[in-house]
């Protein structure tokens, strides 16, 4: 009787000690592995998003918990929403926000064809837009091509277990600014401000692409959420870009 | 008596653990099977859009979860026709997936319209930049074949052969062809569906812009579209295209 009561206690003082940090570190693992597959289907979201024709769909499923474990009861599902502020050239975006229970918590967001990752307090662009496209003509001209990706949709928020579904619709593209066979612009402006939600990650993107573009002896300048391009020439006075502005429309549906 | 105890002891817990590793295990495999016919069916939705006259595409479906059957694929005539798959889970309960005129949608409580069609797109046709026209092209799906119920414990390979593609509207002469566009729903799709149709027609009016004057009536299930000119204006180039799909067993 005392060497069965003793074998039990031993095999529950066993359990007690090592199930836990074996429940951990599952746990932690599929937290990990659905983070990945996120930031991986991010990727091609965006990836999507400059090769979608006009009418054209695609349609994403998201994880939105991690698989369970065995008597180890996942944590909270996560949330994928879609938003678009009612400021005139506010950009939308769609974001996937995860509380985990091991791995750290992290929001991914997609906005002006960017994807910023958002993960204890700080906010970085990961996956960089095609904000800026450049190409030099020779005669110190160059040809600047700036893309908008708007998102827009009914704003809307999905959290649940099961996986969800993301839908992008081609709804409409086209230029709002080309040169013809003159030089168009003497100066270039891209203003992010009122377009973007998460301005520090912007905001740190914009300095990286200063450096870029400095480099090319474009002569850019950042102030906030607004980089200025004066390009090889600086003298005020004389058009050295062919400036074209190219926007894409694509609609969002989540469910 | 002590090696009774222990084995007493062992017993129950191995019954309680057992029973509950059982459940979460058919969860798990359950989900597992549901997703991957989302996926396929997702992936059927989008391969049937671009299909050409003649051409087919061969998806494989996972039909069964734990070794047992986790429900039904079939395909229906009349109206759109469409295809779907009814699921029953021991865990998870029971739930619809169903795709029409290019639209999924899961049936489970209310309709819910899980990823919109490409039945409408509208387009500008501009002169100096400026708006002159715009282009409607509505493109249904139609799933047209003899009915089809299959259970299946292993993965079955279903083929979808486009046996027509055809353009039934389309504008003479690059001349705009309509004053208006009404898409009207109501006794095309399952009635049972209307909700989650009146909620793709609603997302549309909402997400085009307002200046191609688009308005829906959901009750009716019914899009209006007035395009840039007043009535009496033929401002639309119109365009209407039927892709015809036979779905068999391979």
């Amino acid at each position: 009787m005392v060497a069965a009561t003793v074998l039990v206690l031993l095999a529950v003082m066993a359990l007690a000690l090592f199930l836990p940090p074996f429940l951990e570190s599952q746990t932690k693992s599929g937290e990990m592995k659905q983070a990945e597959e996120v930031r991986e289907l991010f990727s091609q979201l965006q990836t999507e998003l400059y090769r979608m024709a006009q009418g054209e769909s695609r349609t994403f499923v998201f994880p939105m918990a991690p698989a369970s474990f065995f008597l180890y009861p996942a944590g909270n599902a996560a949330t994928l929403s879609f938003g678009a502020r009612w400021t005139e050239n506010d950009f939308g975006r769609v974001t996937y926000s995860m509380a985990t229970r091991s791995y750290p918590s992290y929001t991914l967001v997609l906005e002006g064809g960017g994807v910023v990752l958002e993960q204890e307090g700080r906010s970085l662009v990961i996956l960089p837009p095609f904000l800026i496209r450049t190409l030099d003509l020779g005669d110190n001209l160059v040809r600047v091509e700036v893309e908008w990706i708007y998102l827009v949709g009914e704003n809307v928020r999905v959290s649940k277990r099961g996986p969800a579904t993301l839908t992008l619709q081609g709804l409409e593209e086209g230029y709002s600014a080309w040169a013809e066979d003159e030089p168009n612009a003497e100066n270039v402006v891209v203003d992010l401000e009122g377009r973007v939600e998460y301005e520090n990650a912007w905001v740190g993107y914009l300095q990286e692409l200063k450096e870029e573009l400095n480099a090319k002896g474009l002569n850019a300048t950042v102030s906030g959420l607004k980089l200025t391009l004066l390009g090889k020439v600086t003298a005020p006075g004389t058009n050295d870009f062919y400036y074209f502005e190219h926007y894409r429309k694509v609609a969002v549906w989540l469910a | 008596m002590g090696a009774v105890l222990v084995i007493g002891i062992f017993t129950g817990l191995a019954v309680t653990l057992y029973s509950a590793y059982s459940k979460a295990a058919s969860r798990s495999e359950e989900e597992e099977t549901l997703t991957s016919v989302l996926s396929s069916l997702l992936q059927a939705k989008g391969r049937m859009e671009t299909l050409e006259n003649g051409e087919s595409f061969v998806l494989p479906f996972k039909l069964s979860a734990g070794g047992r059957t986790a429900g039904t694929l079939w395909t229906k005539v009349g109206g759109a026709g469409r295809m779907g798959f009814t699921f029953r889970g021991k865990e998870m309960g029971n739930l619809t997936l169903v795709l029409e005129d290019g639209a999924l949608i899961r049936l489970s409580g209310s309709p819910d319209l899980l990823s919109p069609p490409s039945l409408l797109s509208i387009s500008e046709v501009r002169e100096t930049g400026q708006p002159r026209w715009i282009r409607v092209d509505v493109h249904h799906l139609v799933v047209e074949n003899y009915e089809l119920q299959l259970a299946s414990t292993s993965p079955v390979s279903l083929r979808f052969t486009c046996t027509s593609n055809n353009y039934t509207v389309m504008p003479e002469n690059g001349r705009p062809n309509r004053e208006n566009v009404i898409l009207s729903l109501q006794d095309w799709v399952a009635p049972e569906h209307g909700e989650a149709w009146a909620q793709y027609l609603s997302y549309l009016a909402s997400v085009l812009p307002p200046y191609y004057r688009v308005s829906a009536d959901p009750a009716k299930l019914e899009l209006t579209i007035l395009g840039l000119e007043d009535l009496g204006v033929k401002d639309i180039l119109y365009y209407e295209r039927w892709t015809r799909i036979r779905v068999e067993v391979v």
